[in-house]
């Protein structure tokens, strides 16, 4: 569904030119549920937005349902973002002047699809997520884990093929946490959806089917679930703790 | 169990894109207002000036192609530039706010061209809007400007404010630069790519590289070479090599501009600890809330001090004008003088007794003498296309008197051998590149062809008599005056009449009425000092109407028409550029100024002088206020959205500990850097600036120069006063955004 191939990516600052992404090659395949983990500054967030193209990267492709994404034009690319992918951003990137509802209708507001249907949409997931009480609520009068679940929820609008969520459980309690994982496992249940999630959080990665684990802007190794989620989070905890960075726990 | 669960009744509010985006809009407002206040105030102050410039009533004042033109012009460009730029700097910041929206809109996968047309349909809505109300309101606010200028200067003139299309049209002009700039800023903001820099765009901080220690000192060193290369070499190579510098030597002004940048820069953005590390630290948030926004604070600060600048100037301008004019012929021996060609049957003594009688007031004393005009050769200076000054032989007709006469007319004693000459000055005269006082090589008398070569002795001065003679009038022996005299027919002869009036008053009677044998006959009047004197106006008036009405085809001159030069153009087969018939209706604004035989009256000259300084002075005291305004403004949106850009920051001081004294101290801090820097460095060049202008354009200092030199660092205060107003309000402003309690302010 989702591939990475040869993606390279540097920023320049000044004079110097600091290399982030040295080469990252990775496949998602589709009804995939994959987590990306490493150490702060490996990279992660960069890698989410080379496949987004919110940033431009100097090499490799990227293969969204074995169409080349990197060469599409403006047109092109909105409509993929608009039908074919979902964010969640690290910081939420809701709009301040539009309420919690309006915020999640957002996609399909640009896409123009019918209204009944798409409010009734719009409820449906509020519900899901425990927020349709704050549904009339604006940005500012929300707390980091509403925000949080309103981000997850308007990526999960447009039902796209591939969620890229940056971090999606940073600010949440476990029970929240919880409701998220819960909402992509359930999206990758009903509409085979792809999901493709950064967390530093071993929990949340815990109930992934894959986790890419990512040092230095390079693709370290893969852990695969085969048994029980509670051994395959130990064995997280434990990769992250040899990795040598944060060592992040929630149970 | 459904993922999408289906659910009774939700009721149908209709959202559609446009409903968002106007949604959005109205939580943006106060984006929109500021950016409207921008637009609307840059028009509103550019067209109300254009309105009133390119008036009728004063565009019939303005002489064409005069250097108050030019310097009204670049007035008024440069403070075009500062409202441009201020309302630019709004529409900036509109754009920052704007972009994160922007941004998350096309990360959700909405089409560029949708959101541009959206913005497009928005921004226009907002700018052509309040660029109406900007015009409009121009209009009664040039007229009301007009009415306050002409009730506390125009005292005399019965001036009337007429509109004309051109200045409406001049506004329309600048508000379709505003659109264009407001529209490029736009385009730019669409076409950026990559997204995560649109959505981190209001928060990017623009750091200028790290500046070194002597940055400032080089800036002020470029300044004064910037001015004294512009401004002193030209006045300097003119003098010494006779060779001015070509127009593009004014580029070495943008020294003085490159200058201001370094110095302001250094202001903004130098932070090293350097020797006194206590004071580094006591200013690092004020610095570094400067650091932010580096580039955009240094360009507004120089826009800010360049308008200042333009403030200063255009009013000093405006007085140096003033005084000027107020002094023209006000050292003339007599109130009234003309002169006409002997043929002409002009009003005699009789005549104007008559008129002095019917106006209440009497001539005092009346002289009248006959100048010889004489062919002339001498030679001056012209200037080629190259700015290099050349030698030319002149050959004229030029006036002159004999000693006696002189003598008899101008109170003094002259004594002149045969074969010499003197030359007749106003007083206080400079001689100028173009000619000297001892420029005369030749005398040839034009019916006879008998010439002299005479000798130069020295300057004599009479008011009168010099302004009318070009290029001067000259005096000779009696004996050479007899000579020339002889076989002279009346063609060329002038006749010159000068006299006094006096009013005849009564301690009572003030004006118009004549007085019975009580009253006493006194030179002046007892009008008010400073007044003009109604009587003496009006017999003035009728006087040089009647002057006018007798002046015929023998005298309808342009003023530098010169027969001598006709002919020989004529011969050469040249045209003559100087010919042609002169208006000679009294209603003629510009005849005064064009007739060769106009006719001298201090009185009339004052009023004239006043109605037509009080044009200079409006228009240049108004482009100051307007420089002002603009200052004001974008000093006081500068420091008001440094407060709203980080309100954060200040809480967070506030976390931190901070308590209100020291977030008011770093308000404080920065405010000041906006206000005094710009203020200091506008006036320090202002005042640079216009003392070369004084110094350099004669190499001298006269006490008037060092008066209106004083006058200027009155209006600097004035300037520093205004601005510190604001600066309060802003302050004031800045703690109600920063969130600071204001109770102990
Ligand atoms: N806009 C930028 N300009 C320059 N360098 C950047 C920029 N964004 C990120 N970096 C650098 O690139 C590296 C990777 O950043 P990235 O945000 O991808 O890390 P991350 O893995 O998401 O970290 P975290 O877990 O803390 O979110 C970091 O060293 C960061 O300093
Ligand atoms: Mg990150």
């Amino acid at each position: 569904m989702l591939q990475v191939k040869h993606l390279s990516k540097s920023y320049s600052s000044g004079d110097q030119i600091y290399p982030v992404l040295k080469d990252v090659s990775l496949e998602v395949g589709k009804g995939e549920f994959v987590a990306v983990m490493g150490p702060s500054g490996s990279g992660k967030t960069t890698l989410l937005n080379c496949i987004s193209r919110f940033i431009p990267h100097e090499q490799g492709e990227i293969l969204l349902a074995d169409s080349d994404i990197s060469n599409l034009n403006g047109e092109e690319l909105a409509e993929v973002r608009n039908r074919r992918m979902g964010f969640v951003f690290q910081d939420f990137m809701l709009l301040d002047g539009l309420s919690v509802f309006e915020n999640i209708c957002l996609p399909q507001i640009i896409a123009h699809r019918p209204i009944a249907q798409m409010e009734e949409k719009a409820r449906n997931i509020c519900r899901l997520f425990g927020i349709e009480k704050i549904m009339e609520k604006y940005p500012a009068e929300i707390s980091g884990g509403e925000k949080q679940r309103t981000a997850v929820a308007r990526a999960l609008m447009n039902q796209p093929y591939v969620i890229l969520a940056d971090e999606p459980t940073g600010n949440l309690d476990s029970k929240s946490c919880k409701a998220v994982i819960d909402a992509f496992l359930q999206a990758k249940k009903e509409m085979g959806a792809t999901i493709f999630m950064v967390t530093h959080d071993s929990f949340a990665a815990s109930f992934c089917d894959r986790v890419i684990v990512l040092k230095d802007g390079q693709v370290h190794g893969e852990l695969r679930r085969s048994r029980t989620r509670r051994e395959f989070m130990d064995e997280l905890l434990d990769t992250i703790r040899t990795l040598g960075g944060d060592d992040d726990d929630n149970e | 169990m459904s993922f999408w669960i289906r659910s009774a009744h939700w009721e149908v509010t209709m959202m559609t894109m446009s409903k968002i985006m106007a949604k959005l809009c109205k939580k943006n407002r106060e984006q929109y207002r500021l950016l409207g206040v921008c637009v609307f105030l840059s028009v509103l102050l550019v067209s109300s000036f254009t309105m009133m410039y390119f008036s009728p009533s004063i565009q019939e004042f303005l002489p064409s192609g005069g250097d108050t033109r030019k310097l009204m012009w670049l007035l008024l460009g440069v403070v075009t530039v500062g409202c441009l730029i201020f309302t630019l700097y709004g529409g900036s910041l509109f754009f920052r706010k704007k972009s994160r929206e922007f941004g998350v809109m096309l990360a959700l996968g909405a089409r560029k061209k949708m959101l541009a047309g959206q913005l497009a349909k928005e921004v226009a809505f907002v700018v052509l809007r309040y660029i109406l109300l900007g015009i409009l309101l121009a209009v009664p606010v040039s007229y009301l400007v007009w009415k306050i200028f002409q009730i506390l200067v125009i005292n005399t003139s019965q001036m009337q404010y007429r509109f004309g299309m051109t200045g409406i049209l001049a506004g329309l002009i600048f508000a379709a630069l505003l659109v264009c700039s407001i529209l490029i800023m736009g385009i730019r903001f669409v076409r950026r790519t990559d997204i995560m820099d649109i959505l981190n765009a209001s928060r990017k901080t623009e750091m200028v590289r790290e500046i070194g220690p002597y940055t400032g000192k080089l800036g002020m060193v470029l300044i004064l070479a910037g001015l004294l290369l512009a401004m002193a070499v030209p006045s300097l190579t003119a003098r010494l090599f006779h060779q001015g510098m070509p127009a593009i030597w004014q580029a070495t002004y943008l020294l003085c501009v490159l200058g201001l940048y370094l110095v302001t820069l250094s202001a903004v953005g130098r932070s090293k600890k350097g020797k006194r590390p206590e004071k580094y630290y006591n200013n690092i948030i004020s610095t570094n809330l400067m650091r932010f926004t580096a580039r955009q604070t240094t360009r507004n600060m120089c826009v800010i001090a360049l308008l200042v600048f333009v403030m200063v100037m255009a009013a000093f301008w405006g007085m140096l004008y003033y005084f000027d004019a107020m002094r023209q012929g006000s050292e003339a021996l007599y109130d009234y003088s003309v002169h006409y060609p002997a043929k002409e049957r002009q009003i005699g003594f009789e005549e104007t007794e008559k008129l002095a009688e019917d106006h209440g007031v009497s001539i005092i004393s009346y002289e009248e003498t006959d100048s010889l005009e004489l062919i002339v050769r001498y030679t001056g200076k012209d200037m080629d296309d190259q700015k290099r000054y050349f030698d030319v032989e002149y050959e004229k007709l030029a006036s002159f008197i004999s000693a006696s006469d002189f003598a008899r007319i101008s109170k003094t004693s002259v004594a002149l051998e045969e074969g010499e000459y003197q030359t007749v000055t106003p007083s206080g005269f400079r001689e100028t590149i173009w000619v000297g006082v001892d420029c005369l090589n030749e005398i040839e008398h034009p019916v006879t062809g008998e010439c002299l070569k005479p000798e130069y002795k020295g300057t004599v001065v009479s008011d009168n008599l010099a302004m009318t003679g070009e290029p001067f009038l000259f005096l000779l022996s009696d004996a050479d005056y007899e000579r020339f005299s002889e076989g002279l027919t009346d063609d060329f002869k002038e006749r010159h009449v000068l006299f006094d009036v006096g009013h005849m008053a009564a301690a009572s009677d003030t004006a118009g009425s004549v007085s019975d044998a009580a009253g006493q006959e006194v030179r002046g009047c007892t009008c008010k000092e400073g007044e003009l004197c109604p009587a003496t106006y009006d017999f003035a008036d009728a006087w040089k109407r009647a002057y006018i009405e007798r002046a015929t085809e023998l005298s309808n001159h342009y003023r530098l028409y010169d027969a001598r030069e006709e002919e020989l153009a004529l011969a050469a087969g040249e045209e003559y550029s100087y010919a042609g018939e002169i208006d000679m209706s009294p209603d003629n604004t510009q005849l005064i100024g064009e007739w060769k035989y106009a006719p001298f009256s201090k009185i009339l000259m004052k009023a004239e002088t006043m109605e037509m300084v009080a044009v200079f002075v409006v228009l240049s005291i108004y482009i100051s206020v307007i420089a002002l305004a603009a200052a004001g403004i974008m000093s006081y949106i500068r420091s008001i959205t440094i407060a709203a850009d980080n309100r954060q920051l200040f809480e967070d001081l506030g976390k931190l500990g901070a308590d209100d004294a020291y977030k008011e101290r770093v308000i404080r801090v920065q405010l000041r850097k906006i206000f005094a820097y710009p203020a200091a460095s506008g006036c320090g060049i202002v005042g640079v600036f216009s003392l070369f202008l004084t110094w350099f354009n004669d190499m001298n200092l006269e006490v008037f120069e060092i008066k209106m030199l004083l006058m200027e660092a009155v209006l600097m205060v004035v300037v520093g006063a205004v601005l510190y107003g604001v600066y309060r309000t802003a302050y004031r402003r800045t703690k109600e955004i920063a969130g600071i309690a204001s109770f102990h302010a």
